[in-house]
C-alpha cells in the first residue's frame, strides 16, 4: 500500500490543534469571565448629573466632592460606600447610611452630589423608597 | 505550511463570528435630573430614547419652574399663593387647577389625611427650606387654623377654572407633584413612540412597558430600617410604585427624631405605627398622594381607604411596614411581590 508521507502530522499541525483548543477554552470561559466582571461593582460619583468619577468599588478609596458651596466626603470600607460627612443643612445624605448593592445610590440634594453603585447582576432594575 | 496558516486563520474567523450569546441586554439612555426638590433618574429604551429624554427633562423643569414651584418667580402656584385671597382665573387646559382638583379629590377620599393646604405648617418645620426646627404648640395651633380642604374654593366651567384660597391658606403640592409629573412624562414618552422606560422621580417610580427581553420590570422596595437591604421584589409593567417612608428625611432635636410626613390633624410628624408605605397603582398623582395619606392613616385606616376607593372604581395595592417589624401587603400584590426572606421581617399577605 502506498504511504502518503505528506499526511504525517508536522509541528505546524500541532500548532493549529493547540490554537483551536485554546480558542475553544477561551470561548467556553467567556461567559464566566463576563459574569465576574458584571458582579464587580463600580462607584459612580456625579455632580449635578455629570459623572466626575467612575472606579471599581474594590479600588475606590473615597473622596471629597465640592459643589454648590458644600463639601461631601464619601468613605469606602468593607465593600460599601457611605457619605461620612457633609456640611449640607439637612444631612439626608449622611442618614442614608452605607450602600453595597448595584443600583443603590446616595444623594446630597443641596450639593447635587450623587454616589451610585453600578453592576449588572443586581436582580432588580430599579429601587423604590 | 500555507495550509496550516489558512486553517488557523479560518478557525479564528469562525470563532469571532460566533454570536455573542452571553452579552448584556441594551442598557438604554439614562439621565439624572434635579428638579422639584429631588433627584430623578430617567432611563429610556428604544430608537427615540435620546430625543425623548431631552423632551422629558425639559418638561420636568418647565413643570417645576413655571407651574408647581412655591418659590420660583413666575410659577403659577407661587402666584396663586401670593394672590392674597383674590380669585384667580385659569384657562380650561391649564395644568395647575386640574392638579389642585385631583389633590382635593384625594383629600376628600382620605378624610383630610392628605392635605394640599399644609404649606404654612411644612414651612414652620423647615422641611421645605432646609432650616429644620420644632415649632411650638401655640405656633402650630395658629397655623392649623389656616389649613384644611375647606380653605380652597375651586370651580370649573366652560370658560376654564377659578381658584380662591381663603383665610390665608397656602398650597404646597409637594405630596402629589412628582406623581403628577410621572403621569405627564408617561403620556409624553408614549406620544414620542417610547414603549419601554423606567422613571424614578425621587421615590416615585413608573415602569413603562416591558424590558427589552419581554419580561416585566423588577422593582426592589427599600427596607426602611436598612437602606442597604430591601423588603422584596415587585414585578410590574405600566405601574406607578410610590413609597413614603421616614428613614432619610428627618432631623433630631433634644434626642427626639422628627420626620417629614406631617399629620394634617396635629401639624406634627405622623405617628401611625407605620414606618413605610408603598402604593402600587395605575395613576401617578393618586399613587403619590395616597402613599402619604395611607402613612398618616395607619394600617387600619389605609386598608379602609383602599376598600372605599375600590368601591368607587379606584384600585390600588399596598405594602405596609409597621414599626414592630411586620410587612403586610394587599391581595393584588400576592402574585407579583416576592418577599426578601433574609430581611428579618415577618410577612403577611392580606386578603
Amino acid at each position: 500500500m502506498k504511504r502518503f508521507p505528506e499526511l504525517k502530522p508536522t509541528k505546524w499541525d500541532a500548532l493549529v490543534v493547540l490554537a483551536v483548543v485554546l480558542l475553544a477554552l477561551g470561548l467556553a470561559a467567556r461567559p464566566f469571565l463576563a459574569a465576574r466582571t458584571a458582579d464587580a461593582l463600580t462607584v459612580v460619583v456625579s455632580i449635578d448629573g455629570e459623572t466626575v468619577e467612575r472606579m471599581p468599588l474594590e479600588r475606590y478609596e473615597g473622596g471629597s466632592y465640592e459643589s454648590r458651596g458644600y463639601t461631601v466626603r464619601v468613605a469606602a470600607e468593607g465593600g460599601a460606600v457611605r457619605v461620612a460627612e457633609s456640611d449640607c443643612p439637612n444631612q439626608d445624605c449622611v442618614h442614608t447610611g452605607a450602600i453595597s448593592r448595584a443600583g443603590q445610590s446616595i444623594v446630597c440634594l443641596p450639593a447635587r452630589v450623587a454616589v451610585t453603585l453600578e453592576g449588572a447582576s443586581a436582580g432588580y432594575d430599579v429601587i423604590v423608597g | 505550511m500555507k495550509k496550516q496558516l489558512a486553517a488557523l486563520l479560518l478557525t479564528i474567523l469562525c470563532a469571532l463570528s460566533l454570536p455573542g450569546c452571553g452579552e448584556a441586554v441594551p442598557s438604554g439612555e439614562a439621565r439624572t435630573v434635579y428638579a422639584m426638590d429631588t433627584v430623578m433618574n430617567l432611563t429610556v429604551y428604544g430608537e427615540n430614547a435620546a430625543s425623548a429624554l431631552e423632551g422629558a427633562e425639559k418638561e420636568l423643569h418647565t413643570l417645576d419652574e413655571a407651574v408647581l414651584s412655591r418659590t420660583a418667580e413666575g410659577s403659577e402656584l407661587a402666584a396663586l399663593n401670593a394672590a392674597g385671597g383674590e380669585t384667580v382665573h385659569y384657562a380650561a387646559d391649564d395644568a395647575l387647577p386640574a392638579l389642585i382638583q385631583t389633590a382635593l379629590a384625594i383629600s376628600d377620599a382620605a378624610n383630610g389625611a392628605f392635605d394640599p393646604t399644609l404649606a404654612p405648617v411644612l414651612d414652620a418645620w423647615g422641611f421645605t427650606k432646609d432650616e429644620r426646627r420644632v415649632p411650638s404648640a401655640d405656633e402650630l395651633s395658629s397655623l392649623l387654623s389656616r389649613t384644611g380642604r375647606d380653605k380652597v374654593t375651586l370651580t370649573e366651567d366652560a370658560d376654564g377654572w377659578t381658584v380662591t384660597l381663603l383665610d390665608g391658606a397656602q398650597l404646597d403640592l409637594g405630596g402629589i407633584a412628582k406623581g403628577y409629573a410621572a403621569d405627564l412624562l408617561r403620556a409624553q414618552l408614549a406620544a414620542e413612540g417610547v414603549a419601554s422606560a423606567t422613571l424614578d422621580l425621587g421615590g416615585d417610580v413608573f415602569v413603562m412597558g416591558k424590558k427589552s427581553d419581554g419580561s416585566d420590570w423588577r422593582v426592589a422596595v427599600k427596607d426602611p430600617a436598612d437602606t442597604d437591604s430591601y423588603l422584596g421584589i415587585l414585578t410590574a409593567s405600566d405601574k406607578f410604585i410610590v413609597t413614603s417612608g421616614v428613614y432619610e428625611r428627618y432631623f433630631e432635636e433634644n434626642g427626639v427624631r422628627y420626620h417629614h410626613i406631617i399629620d394634617p390633624a396635629t401639624g406634627c410628624p405622623a405617628e401611625s405605627g407605620l414606618v413605610s408605605v408603598t402604593v402600587v397603582c395605575e395613576n401617578g398623582a393618586w399613587a403619590d398622594a395616597l402613599s402619604t395619606a395611607c402613612f398618616v392613616l395607619g394600617t387600619d385606616g389605609a386598608l379602609d381607604l383602599r376598600a372605599s376607593l375600590a368601591a368607587q372604581g379606584t384600585d390600588f395595592e399596598l405594602i405596609l411596614v409597621t414599626d414592630d417589624g411586620r410587612v403586610r401587603y394587599t391581595g393584588g400584590l400576592a402574585p407579583i411581590f416576592t418577599p426578601n426572606e433574609e430581611s428579618g421581617y415577618s410577612y403577611e399577605a392580606l386578603s
